[in-house]
């Protein structure tokens, strides 16, 4: 089955005398990889919307060994399926940070001016020289061409998860609804078992249950119909450490506590208070659940910059001490019905995430080095958007 | 007060006759439009709770057709369903629009504030 990565190889006219050509210079190439990725991320660094990619510097030092170990394979192969994946890996982690395409386009200009300065400056025959720089131009194209693939791929499974919402809305407003009339009689009915039951400890513990069970049932019916509804944000003045506290404090949280800092710029913003309460309680609630022993959900709120224009923003990061997000989950968070939990119907996500992007936000779900999920929402401060 | 209550689900109308029932308040429960309508014919009552969505004839139909016999009475509509809210309670002369499932202390509210 002819791949992708062959179909580019043959676009581009890359074979065999290509591969030996790049596996041959390996050697002498390799002592200019340190200042070629010295010059990457000089590069990166002389740009703040490129460096705000980034969180700190540890990350970079990580990032320049990667890069270092990308440039050892440019020149080692083997140029297989293998070789498609590790790249395509490292297009998909650049699209997760939200790295915007045309730096993926001016870094790979970067690399390549650097490694065809290497290859001129080679003691090889003008022949051999020539040849090289040829291999190193066509692998290159074929680089780009797979992180454009992960973008692709990211705009496509998005596309899905708006299509699959849309459908799914319908749906889950008629379902909604018609739980509504059962729900009605179930919490009726408890009410007046309550009023009989006098004071038998036994029966009102009973009924207690029963009454929870229904708040519960009635939060999943509310969820699916805040699918179905899709109204635009109505945007107010909105204060974060109340709308956090009452989204914590909706929620049956166990044996969990939150931790919560919001520096007191970053304390008011503008949004639609009841859409934004949901994505908190969404978040809380799937980090409490990730969480199987007693933990603390960390909550800071500070300022930030948002997109090109770096306007005024707010990050809500929220991160828990559970086990994380598989790479299986990272992949599909934002897909409806896509779930990891054994309760759960895979809705709070693609619902946070579209109340998010409503507020022109973004929602990033990351793994922390330290063990447990992060998520980043960043919120503009205010909206004063033009009719 | 005499209460009419109507909603299509028995259930639920037995439920909230037993709930809504006081030294105050007469619930006649129907789980029937057109056995309500029957009745009103030959009885009284001050308030009417309807069901919106029933069979045979919406709670909104029932509620045009008991106006003519009783020009008096006062209506609390309740529904399941959110997209029957552009029911203008002004137009409609209504008091309330309830969505289900019921908040018991806003109903109780809405019975005894309705002027």
């Amino acid at each position: 089955m002819a791949t992708l990565l062959d179909e580019l190889f043959r676009y581009v006219g890359f074979g065999p005398e290509d591969e030996a050509q790049l596996v041959a210079a390996s050697s002498a190439l390799a002592p200019a990889f340190d200042s070629i990725v010295d010059k990457f991320y000089q590069a990166i660094n002389a740009n703040p919307e490129a460096r705000a990619v980034f969180t700190d510097e540890a990350q970079i030092a990580r990032q320049k060994r990667q890069l270092h170990a990308w440039l050892v394979r440019f020149f080692s192969g083997p140029y297989d399926n293998s070789y498609y994946e590790e790249r395509a890996r490292i297009g998909r982690a650049h699209v997760r940070i939200g790295l915007p395409q045309r730096y993926v386009f001016v870094s790979m200009s970067v690399i390549r001016s650097g490694l065809i300065d290497a290859a001129a400056a080679c003691q090889l025959s003008e022949a051999v020289s020539v040849a090289l720089q040829h291999s190193i131009h066509r692998l290159c194209d074929v680089e780009l061409a797979i992180m454009l693939e992960t973008y692709r791929e990211d705009y496509d499974r998005a596309l899905r998860a708006a299509e699959r919402l849309a459908a799914l809305g319908q749906f889950a407003g008629t379902l909604a609804h018609e739980m509504r009339n059962p729900l009605a009689v179930l919490s009726t009915s408890s009410h007046l078992l309550r009023r009989s039951a006098g004071d038998q400890t036994n029966v009102l513990r009973h009924v207690d249950r029963i009454e929870r069970q229904v708040a519960a049932c009635g939060q999943i019916v509310e969820d699916l119909l805040a699918l179905a509804r899709d109204r635009p944000p109505d945007f107010e003045s909105v204060e974060l450490r109340p709308l956090l506290e009452l989204a914590w404090a909706q929620l049956d949280v166990g044996p969990h506590t939150l931790a919560l800092r919001i520096d007191d710029d970053a304390a008011v913003l503008s949004a639609d208070a009841s859409q934004l309460r949901l994505v908190f309680v969404n978040l809380f609630q799937n980090a409490t659940q990730a969480m199987s022993e007693p933990g603390t959900v960390g909550v800071v709120v500070q300022r930030t910059t948002l997109g090109e224009q770096a306007e005024p923003a707010v990050l809500v990061r929220v991160d828990d001490q559970g086990g994380g997000f598989s790479a299986a989950a990272l992949t599909h968070l934002f897909e409806p019905l896509f779930s990891t939990k054994a309760r759960g119907i895979g809705l709070g996500l693609p619902l946070c995430l579209r109340v998010v992007t409503k507020h022109h936000g973004t929602l990033v779900a990351t793994n922390r080095e330290s063990g447990g999920a992060r998520v980043d929402v960043v919120l503009p401060l205010s909206h004063n958007i033009p009719s | 007060m005499r209460l009419l209550l109507v909603d299509d689900n028995a259930e639920l109308a037995e439920d909230l006759a037993e709930l809504l029932a006081s030294d105050r308040i007469q619930v006649y429960a129907h789980s029937s439009s057109l056995e309500a309508l029957d009745w009103a014919r030959t009885h009284q009552f001050d308030k009417a709770l309807l069901d919106v969505r029933m069979p045979a004839l919406s709670g909104i139909e029932l509620m045009r057709l008991l106006r003519t016999g009783h020009p008096d009475a006062r209506f609390i509509l309740m529904s399941a369903f959110t997209q029957d809210a552009p029911l203008d309670p002004h137009q409609d002369r209504i008091d309330a629009l309830l969505t289900k499932p019921l908040d018991l202390p806003m109903l109780i509210d809405a019975l005894e504030h309705a002027p």
